[in-house]
C-alpha cells in the first residue's frame, strides 16, 4: 500500500502545532517555578469544556469559544499559582510537595468538570468538512491550528527577545538568585507566565476537543506527549519546545504509518511519545535546549 | 568621611545555623573596603545577609542614614545598593546586552540607553561583544559583565563577592582598574577577597574574618606595614 508522505508531513505539522501550543506554558512555568505542574492536564480539559459550553450550551459561534477558553484558563492558571502553589511554597513546601499538590489540584478540577458536564465523551457538534489541496486532505480546523501555532511561535519569539518581561522570564529561569539581585519582580513575571501559559493550554485543549472529542479525561490523555515535548525540548526552553513539538509530532505520525504497515493497532501511538521521553531522559536529560542556547 | 553603609553587630547564617558572629562593617562614601578571610570563614554569608540573601539573626544595617535591616534584595537595588554574587553572576543564556538590560530592570525612567553607553565606556571589552552569549565569554569578560550588570542602576554601594577568584593572572589587573574607576566615579565598593596582598593593595580599609568572627580591622596601608599583624592573622611573611 502506498503511503502519502505529503499527508504524513502535514499531519505531523498538525500534531506538532497542537503540542507546541500545549507545551509552551508548561515549559516556561516549569522553568520559572521549578516543578512540573500536572494540573496542566486539567487546564487543557477546561479549555475544551469552555468550547462545549460556548458552542453547545450557549449556541455561540466557535470563535467566541477561543476567547472564553483563553480567559477562563488564564484566570484558572493565575488562581492556581496564587491560591495554591505560591501559598504552599510560602509555607515551606518544596518542589516535590508542589508537584504532588499539582496532581491533587488536577484531580479536583477534573472531578468538578466531570460533575458539571458529565463523564461520557461528547463533541462540539461541529462538522469540519475535509477538502483537498494538491495531494493533501485538510480541514479548516487543522489549517487554523497550524496558523495559530505559527502566530504563537512568532509572538513568543518577539516576547522573549524584545520585551522586558520576556527577557526577565529567561533571566529568572536561567538564574533566579541573580534575577532577584537585579531587582526583577519575580512574583509578577511568574504570575503573568502562569496565566498566559494556562490560557494557551486552554486553547490547545479546545483544538483537541474540536478535532477529536472531549471528556473530563481529555487533558490527562494529552499530558504525556506534552511532557515528552517539554523534556525533549529542555525544561524552560521555548526554542527547545518549538523543535521538540514537531519532532515528536513527526515521530508519532511516522509511527502510525509503521504501525499500520505492520498491521498493529494505532492505539500504540501513545507509546511513541513515551519511548522518546524515556530515551531523552537516558541520553540527554537536559533536552535540546543547549543546542539553541536561548530559552 | 560620612559612612554610607553600616552593618552593626551582625549575626547571620542559614536556617538555624549561625555562621557569622557579631561582625560590624562600615563603609564611607567613595571608599573601597575589603573583607578578607580563608575559605568558609563566612565572608559571603556576611555580605548576603545584609541584602536578604542569607538569614540575618541579629544586628542592624544602615544605608544613607536609614535603617534598612531586613531589606529584600530587590528593594536594595532600587535604593542604590547592588550586589555581584560569587558564583553564577551572569545570565549565561542571555546576551551581553540583555544581561545589562536586566541589570537595569528596576529603572523606571526608561532612559537606559545613556547608562548602557556609559557602562560600555567603562567596559570597552564588552562593547565589542554585545551580541555574544554571556555563557561564551572568557572568565575575565564574564566578571566584567557581572560588574557591569550591577552598574546599570548607578548604585551608591557596590558589593563584590570575590570578583577575582579563578581568574587567570593577566585578567586580574584589568578588573582591579575597573573597580578603582567605579570608586573614582563615586560608588563605595565592598570587595570580598581571599588573596590578602591584593585585597590590602586595592582597599582603604579591611576586615579580616576567621570562623565567622572579625579578628582584625583597620587601615589597609598600616596593616600592610605591620609585620606582626600580617604574620598572625594573614599568614604573610615579610
Ligand atoms: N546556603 C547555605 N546553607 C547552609 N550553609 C551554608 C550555605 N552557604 C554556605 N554555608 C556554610 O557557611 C559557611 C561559610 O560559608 P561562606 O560561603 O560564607 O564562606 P566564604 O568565606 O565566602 O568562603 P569562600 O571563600 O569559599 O567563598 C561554610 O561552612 C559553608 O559550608
Ligand atoms: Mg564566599
Amino acid at each position: 500500500m502506498g503511503v502519502n508522505w505529503a499527508q504524513v508531513l502535514f499531519n505531523s505539522a498538525v500534531t506538532g502545532s497542537l503540542y507546541l501550543i500545549a507545551a509552551v506554558g508548561l515549559t516556561l512555568t516549569y522553568g520559572l517555578s521549578g516543578f512540573p505542574n500536572f494540573a496542566y492536564a486539567e487546564f487543557m480539559t477546561l479549555g475544551a469544556y469552555m468550547g462545549y459550553f460556548v458552542v453547545r450550551q450557549l449556541g455561540f459561534d466557535v470563535y467566541f469559544a477561543f476567547i472564553a477558553a483563553f480567559l477562563a484558563c488564564g484566570i484558572l492558571g493565575a488562581l492556581a499559582y496564587r491560591g495554591v502553589f505560591r501559598f504552599l511554597a510560602n509555607r515551606g513546601a518544596n518542589k516535590i510537595h508542589l508537584m504532588v499538590g499539582s496532581i491533587a489540584l488536577g484531580f479536583v478540577i477534573r472531578y468538578i468538570i466531570g460533575d458539571i458536564w458529565g463523564w461520557p465523551a461528547t463533541t462540539f457538534g461541529i462538522r469540519w468538512p475535509g477538502f483537498d489541496i494538491g495531494p493533501l486532505r485538510v480541514t479548516d480546523l487543522w489549517l487554523a491550528l497550524i496558523f495559530t501555532a505559527l502566530v504563537l511561535a512568532v509572538i513568543m519569539h518577539l516576547l522573549l527577545t524584545r520585551t522586558k518581561t520576556g527577557k526577565a522570564i529567561r533571566g529568572i529561569s536561567s538564574n533566579p538568585e541573580l534575577a532577584l539581585a537585579s531587582g526583577i519582580n519575580i512574583e509578577r513575571v511568574t504570575l503573568v507566565t502562569w496565566a498566559g501559559g494556562a490560557a494557551l493550554a486552554g486553547i490547545a485543549g479546545l483544538f483537541w476537543g474540536a478535532i477529536a472529542s472531549l471528556s473530563p479525561l481529555l487533558g490527562w490523555a494529552m499530558i504525556l506527549p506534552v511532557f515528552a515535548v517539554t523534556i525533549l525540548g529542555g525544561i524552560g526552553s521555548f526554542y527547545g519546545v518549538l523543535a521538540a513539538a514537531f519532532i515528536i509530532g513527526l515521530a508519532e505520525n511516522i509511527g502510525v504509518v509503521a504501525l499500520t504497515q505492520l498491521g498493529l493497532s494505532t492505539e500504540y501511538r501513545m507509546a511513541i511519545a513515551f519511548i522518546i521521553l524515556i530515551v531523552t531522559l537516558i541520553l540527554r536529560p537536559q533536552g535540546l535546549a543547549k543546542a539553541f542556547r536561548r530559552t | 568621611m560620612e559612612s554610607i553603609f553600616v552593618a552593626e553587630d551582625i549575626v547571620a547564617g542559614y536556617e538555624d545555623v549561625e555562621i557569622v558572629h557579631n561582625v560590624s562593617v562600615e563603609v564611607a562614601g567613595g571608599e573601597i573596603v575589603a573583607i578578607i578571610g580563608p575559605n568558609g570563614s563566612g565572608k559571603s554569608t556576611l555580605v548576603k545577609s545584609l541584602l536578604g540573601f542569607a538569614r540575618l539573626f541579629h544586628g542592624q544595617v544602615l544605608y544613607d542614614g536609614r535603617n534598612i535591616t531586613g531589606i529584600t534584595p530587590d528593594r536594595a537595588v532600587t535604593l542604590g545598593i547592588n550586589y555581584v554574587p560569587q558564583i553564577n553572576n551572569v545570565f549565561v543564556n542571555l546576551t551581553v546586552a540583555e544581561n545589562l538590560e536586566l541589570g537595569a530592570y528596576t529603572r523606571k525612567d526608561g532612559n537606559i540607553k545613556a547608562d548602557m553607553a556609559e557602562v560600555y565606556r567603562l567596559f570597552p571589552e564588552l562593547a565589542a561583544r554585545k551580541k555574544a552569549w554571556a555563557g561564551n565569554l572568557s572568565g575575565g569578560e564574564r566578571q566584567m559583565l557581572a560588574i557591569a550588570r550591577a552598574m546599570m542602576t548607578n548604585p551608591k554601594v557596590l558589593l563584590l563577592d570575590e570578583p577575582l577568584a579563578s581568574l587567570a593572572p593577566k585578567a586580574i589587573s584589568p578588573i582591579f582598574k575597573k573597580v578603582k574607576r567605579i570608586r573614582d566615579n563615586g560608588t563605595a565598593v565592598v570587595i570580598v577577597e581571599q588573596n590578602v596582598k591584593r585585597a590590602l593593595e586595592i582597599s582603604h580599609r579591611c576586615y579580616v574574618l576567621v570562623d565567622g568572627r572579625c579578628v582584625l580591622e583597620g587601615d589597609s596601608k598600616s596593616i600592610l606595614s605591620d609585620e606582626d599583624a600580617k604574620q598572625r592573622f594573614l599568614g604573610l611573611k615579610a
